[in-house]
């Protein structure tokens, strides 16, 4: 049981000498008490009362939920955006200083399927680098956040990364499988899962650089083009159909000579390898006019009928 | 003016703490609330959107959400008419925005409903009055307006609207003293003089 301190009315004494107060007085006097609410209206209040806090707490709940969710989603994006922006440029910088051929080059699409004397033997042009094994050191990322943390982290995989060949490249993908496992669903996830692609072609694995690229929403990377035509060319070792779908992409699209180079030369090969010899003639024909001197040129000439 | 606040159970145990609840707020203060409302909002000049229900409903709203934060040492009327308050004055801002924005007209001032004034139906002096007090009170600042109500028609002690208000003292003298003059001011362009006006007179015929 409490006690209430009750507020009591107004009695410091009468300041009716004053005119001004007088008036007042008689003025504010003369408005009526208001009175309470009926026992029914205070009681259907009550019950509105009762729903609205439920409702409201329902409704705060799924606000937090969803401010959560928009933080998150912002904060990642803007981190991704960041991490390719950052990572991007860098690699493509760098990539044109100095390329690294990967060492293990992608087989060519069979050609036992066409017949002996239109199946040229010519092979799929390998991808011309690995990207991030060409990747500038970054400047060192901030290590007091959980981003910082993680990108510190994947850094320091890349470094190795980028000394390049074999045994780099072995020590690079433990480290991106560790980052991995540091930070699942990290902010830079995607880039780790791109680097950890690098890592595998150099060390051979296309089978496996294959299913982890598949695996890889390549829209959302900024290397997507490059991405697509590594995923085509691996592809293309034994599923041109799924593969002449990334190529086709790919050669409408304004790109780098070097990717258009290679993204024409492999539809034209997987075009031969489904059998559509035309198609397959209109591409090398294409290929030859435009790169008359490219690294496929010879090799397109060589198989050309006399 | 009734008596505020009351020798009331408005606490259950929880874990041998006592803890307050809303069910027995509402309960035993409702009523009391009701009333202090309708005073704060005065018998119109808002948009008919708005009622004392609304209100009230809106007032034991804020009491849930903030009962954690009560502090006992205060009384639990003085903290419940600071939230009357502070939620009157809230809606009479939104009404503001809501008429700029709507290019609305002040609304001309209409008594509440027979069931909510009774009294005032039955007494058109008594009626006249409120309307006028309320005309000039309504184009007072909020600041203003509250002491006014809280003292010329609550009739709150001084320390008990320094209290309701979060203020000293001292603060509520003088802001009662130029609250008072700037009455004076609104209602003599209203109505002429304010000391022999018909306007004031006329309220007692």
């Amino acid at each position: 049981m409490s006690m209430v301190e009750p507020l009591s009315p107004w009695a410091e004494g009468t300041h009716d000498d004053e005119p001004l107060e007088r008036q007042l007085s008689r003025l504010f006097g003369a408005v009526p008490a208001p009175q309470a609410m009926p026992d029914a209206t205070r009681q259907r209040i009550a019950l509105g009362l009762r729903t609205r806090s439920a409702r409201g707490a329902r409704l705060m709940l799924l606000r937090l939920v969803a401010v959560g969710i928009i933080i998150g989603v912002a904060g990642a994006a803007a981190a991704q955006w960041a991490s390719s922006r950052l990572f991007g440029s860098q690699r493509e910088l760098v990539t044109a200083r100095s390329p690294v051929v990967v060492a293990d080059p992608p087989r060519a699409p069979r050609a036992q399927a066409l017949p002996e004397a239109t199946a040229p033997a010519i092979e799929l042009a390998p991808p011309e680098r690995v990207a991030s094994a060409a990747l500038a050191p970054s400047p060192a990322p901030l290590q007091s956040s959980r981003l910082g943390l993680e990108a510190a982290s994947l850094e320091a995989a890349l470094s190795v990364l980028r000394a390049g060949g074999t045994e780099h490249a072995a020590r690079a993908l433990q480290a991106l499988d560790r980052h991995l496992q540091d930070f699942p669903r990290g902010a830079l996830e995607l880039e780790a899962r791109v680097a950890r692609v690098d890592a595998l072609l150099l060390l051979g694995r296309r089978q496996d650089a294959r299913r982890e690229l598949s695996a890889l929403p390549i829209e959302n990377v900024g290397r997507k083009n490059e991405l697509r035509l590594i995923r085509a060319e691996l592809r293309a070792d034994d599923d041109c159909r799924s593969a002449l779908g990334d190529f086709q992409v790919l050669v409408d699209q304004r790109l780098p000579a070097a990717w258009a180079e290679r993204a024409l030369f492999g539809r034209g090969a997987c075009l031969l390898k489904l059998g559509d010899q035309a198609g397959a003639q209109r591409d090398f024909n294409r290929y030859l006019a435009q790169f008359p001197s490219g690294r496929f040129a010879a090799q397109i000439r060589a198989q050309q009928p006399q | 003016m009734d008596q505020l606040g009351a020798t009331v159970s408005l606490q259950a145990t929880l874990d041998g703490s006592p803890v307050l609840e809303l069910d027995a707020i509402y309960r035993e203060h409702s009523a009391a609330v009701s009333k202090w409302v309708r005073r704060m909002w005065g018998p119109g000049g808002v948009s008919g959107s708005v009622d004392a229900e609304d209100l009230l409903q809106e007032v034991f709203l804020v009491v849930q959400r903030r009962l954690g934060s009560f502090r006992s040492e205060a009384a639990l009327t003085t903290w419940l008419y600071g939230i009357t308050v502070f939620v009157v004055n809230g809606r009479r801002k939104k009404e503001r925005w809501r008429r700029v924005l709507w290019r609305r007209a002040e609304p001309e001032l209409q008594l509440e409903h027979d069931r909510a004034l009774p009294a005032v139906q039955q007494d058109f002096e008594r009626a006249e009055a409120s309307r006028l007090v309320y005309s000039v009170l309504n184009e007072l600042s909020d600041r203003d307006r509250t002491l006014m109500i809280l003292f010329e028609l609550e009739r709150l002690p001084g320390a008990e609207v320094a209290a309701v208000l979060g203020i000293s003292e001292p603060n509520v003298w003088v802001g009662l003293t130029r609250a008072r003059a700037r009455f004076k001011k609104v209602f003599e362009r209203r109505y002429g003089d304010f000391e022999t006006s018909e306007g004031a007179d006329h309220v007692h015929g």
